[in-house]
């Protein structure tokens, strides 16, 4: 029996089951099993499992029934196993194939087009050579981007070593990571931190040497609630939902203009060097529009909101009275 | 596509549901369907006869008929009733492809759009919650038309008349490149191009692209220009930049993650001391003007009455 054929055996034993199956009836119903010695069969055992898992195939254990004894039962539940129908129009799943295009990372793409054959055989035509328009791409350049990620599918508790944020010192961290996000090209882990008890978020670029798998799969809950969608978006800068006033010099601040919604020429300045125009332009917070200001120099200036106006005086006041 | 065992089961647990829907298939039609190999594919068919019900008795086994797959290349299942959907998408691939989708509907427009947020809601809505998460950035969201007009003249090999900001000089340049390639890094997306104004290899950051317009003209060819591989630091300072050092507070530490610096030192209440290569000292101005006042150039003392003078005429302003 090869490794493929045992694999998919043991699939399809777990899923004709209408009950838990032992792991002793496991090992007597397979060839490859019931050949190998305890400790092998016990090893191969546990990666064939895990591999069905990686699969999508929810194999399911079941300690102590009173009739087994101690003994951990297991199977896959029809109904859990099968893909859910999905009802794609057809310009729905002309899109999809696009997907293809957008990891690159071998372990993601892989993914992608494996999530993408399922929806094939479930009898979806995905055009995989869709061209018309250009896919973003998500580059994942970290090496410790793997281990994060499969530690987090598999549920694995992880130890690293850690520098934070402009600091020389390393020190040695504890995770039970729950998934990784990317927030302006950046990935971080995010997962319970076990020294501190707390949620916490580690910038992957700042793990030192190797990070350490410690123990089994699916060894914590990820607690219910989480929501990495939400978690990421609030990583990452607001939107910028106010509108502010900004004098600028003619022919000056061309990022900003570029940006502006509205641009009144030939207004009166502070100044009658060159002229001056006006720019209604969107801001996410009164610090976020100064620092995009100030960058211009004596080419522009805040005039309303009257709150970022006054943050701009006292940091330039601030620099100039040192 | 792979030849492990994993890798094998998991394509005849999509391959066998298809068949049991279509009634029979002919081997390419499957493999176009799946996006596989047709050749992988029957190889792949020879393992399901040795699969099926416990006990694998002849009457428990998966059926394939080996001999219209032999002479007319149709693929026939019998026997496998228990396996007549596909497996549930695995957590990997339910954040793969639903985080790809959103990425993809960042630069998607029109119908395009409406057909990925469509496809979006429903595969969510069947698939378990992910654990990988991408947040584009916004500036990488209004750049699509630009990105893919660059990228279709990377492909046809023309040249590229660029209007290109300089925020450095606060100015609008032209030039001419012939594009090379274009890189996703960081949050950002650049082209890649041999620039005929600065006669040499430039990174264009594609939100600083106020016009891109493709000339009938074929680009040169540059074959000693290699591709930029994935670990490759965009920029590297010139050494011969002269060396400026400042002293950060911690609002302004993010500088020595985010550029390029020869060294850090740590310093008493968070501070941080940095030393950096300074190519053009009005990119320098411009980003002690940002984090004013949270920064002190500490050496060289030109740069640190420069940053003063700077502060004192933007203030007038305000007078």
């Amino acid at each position: 029996m090869t490794k493929s054929e045992r694999l998919l055996n043991l699939l399809i034993l777990l899923l004709v089951q209408r009950n838990y199956i032992t792991k002793q009836r496991i090992r007597q119903t397979i060839p490859s099993y019931r050949e190998a010695s305890e400790d092998a069969f016990e090893r191969m055992f546990d990666r064939d499992k895990d591999e069905l898992r990686a699969l999508g195939a929810p194999v399911v254990a079941e300690a102590t029934d009173a009739y087994f004894g101690d003994e951990v039962g297991y199977r896959i539940r029809p109904d859990d196993f099968a893909l859910p129908g999905i009802d794609l129009t057809a310009d729905e799943a002309a899109v999809v194939g696009l997907a293809t295009r957008v990891w690159q990372h071998a372990g993601l793409a892989g993914a992608t087009s494996d999530a993408l054959t399922k929806l094939s055989a479930a009898g979806l035509e995905i055009d995989r050579r869709r061209l018309d328009i250009a896919a973003p791409v998500v580059t994942v350049a970290d090496e410790h981007f793997d281990v994060f990620w499969q530690a987090s599918l598999e549920r694995i508790r992880l130890s690293f070593d850690y520098q934070r944020s402009g600091s020389q010192e390393v020190t040695r961290r504890h995770l039970e990571p729950w998934g990784v996000v990317s927030s302006s090209g950046r990935w971080y882990v995010v997962g319970q931190d076990t020294d501190r008890g707390e949620p916490r978020l580690f910038r992957l670029s700042r793990v030192r040497g190797k990070v350490s798998r410690n123990g089994k799969a699916g060894a914590y809950d990820i607690p219910a609630g989480i929501n990495l969608r939400d978690l990421t978006r609030s990583l990452s800068p607001a939107p910028a939902t106010e509108t502010a006033l900004v004098l600028v010099r003619s022919d000056a601040a061309l990022s900003l203009r570029r940006t502006a919604t509205e641009v009144e020429a030939g207004v009166p300045g502070p100044d009658t060097e060159t002229g001056w125009d006006r720019l209604r332009v969107a801001y996410s917070s009164p610090a976020n529009l100064v620092d995009d200001v100030l960058v211009f120099g004596h080419d522009a200036c805040i005039e309303a909101p009257q709150e970022a106006r006054e943050l701009a005086i006292t940091r330039l006041s601030e620099v100039v009275s040192r | 596509m792979t030849t492990g065992a994993k890798e094998q089961v998991g394509r005849l647990l999509a391959l066998v549901p298809m068949i049991r829907r279509e009634g029979e298939m002919s081997v390419e039609a499957a493999a176009t369907a799946l996006g596989m190999d047709p050749e992988q594919l029957v190889t792949d068919l020879r393992v399901l006869i040795y699969c099926g019900w416990p006990g694998w008795m002849p009457g428990d086994l998966i059926e394939v008929d080996l001999e219209v797959l032999d002479e007319d290349g149709l693929i026939r299942i019998h026997n496998a009733d228990y396996l007549s959907t596909p497996l549930r998408l695995s957590a990997a691939e339910a954040s793969a492809i639903t985080v790809a989708l959103r990425t993809l509907r960042e630069s998607a427009q029109g119908e395009t759009l409406q057909s990925l947020d469509g496809a979006l809601a429903k595969i969510e809505a069947v698939a378990e919650e992910g654990r990988v998460e991408v947040h584009v950035p916004e500036q990488q969201r209004g750049i699509g038309e630009t990105r893919s007009t660059l990228t279709r003249a990377c492909t046809d090999r023309r040249q590229v008349q660029l209007t290109y900001y300089v925020p450095a000089r606060d100015e609008n340049t032209e030039r001419t490149v012939d594009p090379l390639e274009v890189v996703d890094r960081e949050g950002a997306s650049y082209l890649q191009a041999w620039c005929h104004l600065a006669n040499g290899r430039r990174l264009f950051r594609i939100d600083r692209i106020v016009d891109a317009r493709v000339l009938e003209s074929s680009a040169d060819e540059h074959p000693e220009v290699e591709p930029l591989s994935l670990t490759d630091r965009l920029f590297t300072p010139s050494p011969d930049a002269p060396l400026v050092t400042l002293r950060l507070k911690p609002e302004a530490r993010w500088v020595a993650e985010y550029y390029p610096v020869e060294s850090t030192k740590e310093r008493a209440r968070g501070r941080l001391e940095v030393t950096l290569r300074v190519a053009d000292e009005r990119w320098l101005n411009r980003l002690l003007l940002r984090l004013a006042p949270h920064v002190t150039v500490l050496s060289p003392q030109e740069y640190a009455d420069a940053y003063a003078a700077a502060a004192q005429d933007a203030l007038r302003l305000y007078q």
